[in-house]
């Protein structure tokens, strides 16, 4: 009784870590300048301003999910920039190579310079998908490095799982 | 017997010195006018702003997501009182995320107050709820300054309104403030 009882725990263990099975993720996105940027300026003592901007991009370094590779993209994001400081949210919306979707929800924060190169940081966090990346979940984090001219690249890491 | 005549007359030596000794003075107050860490002040009022002038992106991940960036014109119809200065008007700035019926907001109100416009500055986030024909709003605030009468003003609170189908709002406000102390001037 005691084996078959410990025997149940370990199969318990392993059909849990199955399920919990997560993917390791990592890749490089290449965005472009943003269009349309829609931007407002705040009167306060930082003179803050706020964008919102879509921005397109496309895998530089691509990974597979479900088999599939990412291929491209776009961000629509709001940002805050005060005082040489940064703050970003917005949405990735991907593409798979075979026309899968796939959204991903972003925060970070960061440094901008004044010829508006700079660098951020922050956490993602997958929001589901479509076809084979229907129920799509996962997190991760990502660092941009944003160029002078408006471009920029991201390193992407995490995590995903699928149902 | 000797014994007792000794303790009493060294209990009533004591009593002696005792009623002869001075009482401790209280501890010295600080002065009002510049306490270490300054009071807190009770605070409300009631802000109505414009519709306001939005901008938006729709993110197409799922229906009705949108992103917008905006601007309205504001005015109290009830004053913040913030020493001996009332809130005026001004303009608030904000930024939403907008998914179906629910919108999480986060913004800034630069606003003047009557008589010299001193410039008053606060930010607040909040989630906004809408209806067929109107909406709920609540949220935080913090004041982040300000200018003349006003510098160093700081404090925060929670505000809750409704917006009517044109977009107009009224938003009540309560919360506290207080003035930041000026930091200690250096000595050579």
């Amino acid at each position: 009784m005691k084996t078959r009882f410990v025997s149940l725990w370990i199969a318990g263990v392993l059909a849990s870590a199955a399920l919990t099975a997560q993917t390791r993720i990592s890749g490089t996105l290449q965005c472009g300048k943003a269009d349309p940027v829609h931007s407002i300026e705040v009167a306060d003592q930082g003179k803050a301003v706020m964008n919102l901007v879509k921005v397109p991009c496309t895998w530089s370094k691509t990974f597979d999910m479900a088999g599939v590779a990412v291929k491209d993209g776009y961000s629509v994001a709001a940002t805050e920039v005060e005082g040489g400081k940064t703050k970003e949210h917005g949405i990735h919306v991907g593409t798979m190579a075979n026309g899968d979707k796939y959204d991903v929800h972003f925060q970070g924060t960061g440094t901008v310079k004044p010829d508006h190169s700079g660098t951020v940081s922050g956490t993602w966090t997958f929001e589901g998908g479509t076809g084979k990346l229907k129920g799509l979940t996962g997190k991760g984090t990502y660092k941009t490095t944003a160029n002078a001219d408006g471009t920029g690249t991201a390193l992407v890491e995490g995590d995903y799982k699928l149902p | 017997m000797r014994h007792l005549w000794a303790a009493k007359l060294l209990f009533f030596t004591t009593l002696a010195i005792a009623a002869q000794t001075p009482t401790p003075a209280p501890p010295p107050t600080r002065p009002a006018s510049r306490p270490t860490t300054p009071p807190a002040t009770k605070v409300s009022g009631t802000l109505e702003c414009e519709k306001p002038q939005r901008t938006s992106l729709d993110v197409a991940d799922s229906p009705g997501h949108v992103l917008s960036i905006g601007s309205a014109a504001c005015r109290w119809t009830t004053p913040m009182v913030l020493g001996r200065l009332r809130t005026f008007k001004g303009e608030s700035k904000s930024m939403r995320d907008e998914k179906g019926d629910t919108a999480l907001e986060r913004g800034y109100h630069v606003g003047r107050t009557g008589g010299k416009g001193d410039i008053y500055y606060f930010r607040f986030d909040g989630q906004i709820r809408s209806a067929e024909n109107f909406g709920t709003t609540q949220g935080r605030w913090a004041f982040t300054g300000g200018t003349g009468e006003l510098e160093g003003l700081q404090g925060a609170g929670t505000y809750k309104g409704t917006f009517d189908d044109n977009g107009a709002s009224k938003i009540e406000m309560e919360g506290e403030y207080r003035f930041r102390e000026p930091a200690p001037e250096r000595t050579p």
